[in-house]
């Protein structure tokens, strides 16, 4: 061992804190070092004199008080977020936690997503119900008040909506009187839309053109029609060619079956 | 707390500070009173936090005072203690001469990296391994760095008394 090695090793050796095989080895360096053995002596006297010394201060009291008034105050302050990232850091309180979000999120959340994405797969048949709605509650204003299809039909003829075959349908038959339409964005498409009113409620048409619109695949199909449930109404969607018809109604589903039932 | 206060004066060696840095400690620690193992030694877990919120808080002098002065001192030999005035055989130092006031100034004089094995070991009385823990470095730093640093605390002690002439009083009594 060199004298380098025995300085670097001098505290533990005198604190005997050294394992033994480096005690020894510092042992027989010593025997032959004089400097070191100085060295040793010096620095055991200086560890037993500091360590006898005491060089703790006492803490001012205001500051003890500061101290203990501030963690009071942090803990009236951090609330119940501190306390939950607390009790998460306890692994047995971190799986309750993680129990109590799941439950959270089947029970909860999920539902709500699954309305969405339900909400979102609809897209199109959702617009019809909001405009059933601002329709029914006169939310949104018609831009042509009419009970003449003819009327209607020349307002939108004149607004560039034209079909394959005639845009206003003429529902009389079915106990419906035309109230009125506008012309409205339905999807990506221009749609005209007609609002009826029966007997048995209101009834709420929409016609565009859309060749590429995709219906939801999970509506009931009845001859060359698809009827669907969206919220509290039935819709039944027909193409005719490059057309689409909506119409839609609180009427339950098998009623609007039946009302349409080779009509359109 | 004063074994928290003590340590934070030491490192700060400012008092304003090390009002701070306890209070900060204190709220840590209340904070992260769950992550404490029960049957170890408080004080060690005290010590750790305390070091870690004084590198966070003053990282920058932190990395200074171990920049600067370990070049200072990266010479650390015997050789620097014969100085003109001061007993020519180093051995007869002796601690019981200076007051605790002077002990400490003699203490805030080194650098921090020796400051606080010091601290640690000697006047907080944790074990080395309770130190390597609290300061997060390896056993083996601890026990060079003690070594050194008392040597230097010696050296600084010599160097405080020639400049107040202790040396011409003749000699230093143990205690």
């Amino acid at each position: 061992m060199h004298c380098a090695e025995c300085r670097e090793l001098v505290a533990a050796y005198v604190d005997g804190l050294l394992a033994a095989e480096e005690e020894a080895r510092v042992g027989a360096h010593v025997t032959s070092c004089p400097t070191c053995t100085r060295l040793i002596e010096r620095e055991r006297q200086f560890a037993q004199s500091l360590h006898a010394r005491n060089l703790i201060r006492p803490t001012p009291t205001e500051v003890r008080e500061r101290v203990l008034a501030s963690i009071d105050a942090q803990d009236r302050a951090v609330g119940w977020s501190a306390r939950l990232r607390e009790l998460w850091a306890r692994p047995l309180y971190r799986a309750a936690l993680a129990g109590a979000l799941a439950v959270l999120v089947i029970g909860v959340a999920l539902p709500i997503m699954l309305r969405f994405g339900a909400q979102r797969r609809n897209g199109v048949l959702n617009e019809v119900l909001a405009n059933y709605r601002a329709a029914q509650t006169q939310a949104i204003k018609l831009q042509v008040q009419t009970d003449k299809p003819k009327v209607l039909e020349l307002y939108f003829a004149q607004k560039g909506i034209q079909l394959p075959t005639r845009t206003v349908i003429d529902l009389r038959a079915l106990g419906f009187k035309l109230v009125g339409g506008s012309v409205v964005p339905l999807g990506s498409a221009t749609s005209a839309m007609m609002l009826y009113q029966g007997e048995r409620g209101w009834l709420l048409c929409h016609r565009f053109r859309a060749a590429d619109l995709q219906l939801p695949p999970d509506g009931e199909v009845v001859d060359k029609d698809t009827y669907y449930t969206v919220g509290d109404l039935s819709v039944c969607a027909y193409r005719d060619g490059e057309a689409v018809c909506l119409m839609a109604s609180a009427m339950s589903r098998e009623d609007l079956k039946k009302l349409l039932a080779g009509y359109v | 707390m004063d074994q928290v206060y003590t340590a934070g004066l030491y490192l700060t060696r400012n008092q304003d500070e090390a009002q701070e840095l306890l209070q900060e400690t204190f709220l840590r620690a209340y904070r992260f009173w769950h992550q404490f193992t029960s049957g170890t030694n408080c004080r060690a877990w005290l010590m750790t936090i305390l070091h870690n919120t004084f590198k966070n808080r003053y990282r920058e002098r932190y990395r200074e005072q171990q920049k600067v002065e370990f070049d200072e001192t990266i010479n650390d030999t015997d050789s620097s203690v014969n100085a003109e005035g001061l007993p020519t055989n180093p051995e007869d130092i002796v601690l019981a001469q200076f007051l605790d006031t002077e002990v400490e100034e003699a203490l805030k004089s080194l650098p921090v990296e020796f400051l606080e094995v010091i601290v640690l070991v000697d006047i907080q009385e944790l074990t080395y391994e309770e130190a390597a823990a609290a300061i997060a470095c390896p056993i083996g730093t601890i026990r060079s760095r003690l070594s050194r640093g008392r040597r230097l605390l010696q050296a600084a002690l010599r160097q405080y008394a020639k400049e107040r002439g202790y040396g011409r009083r003749g000699t230093y009594a143990l205690r």
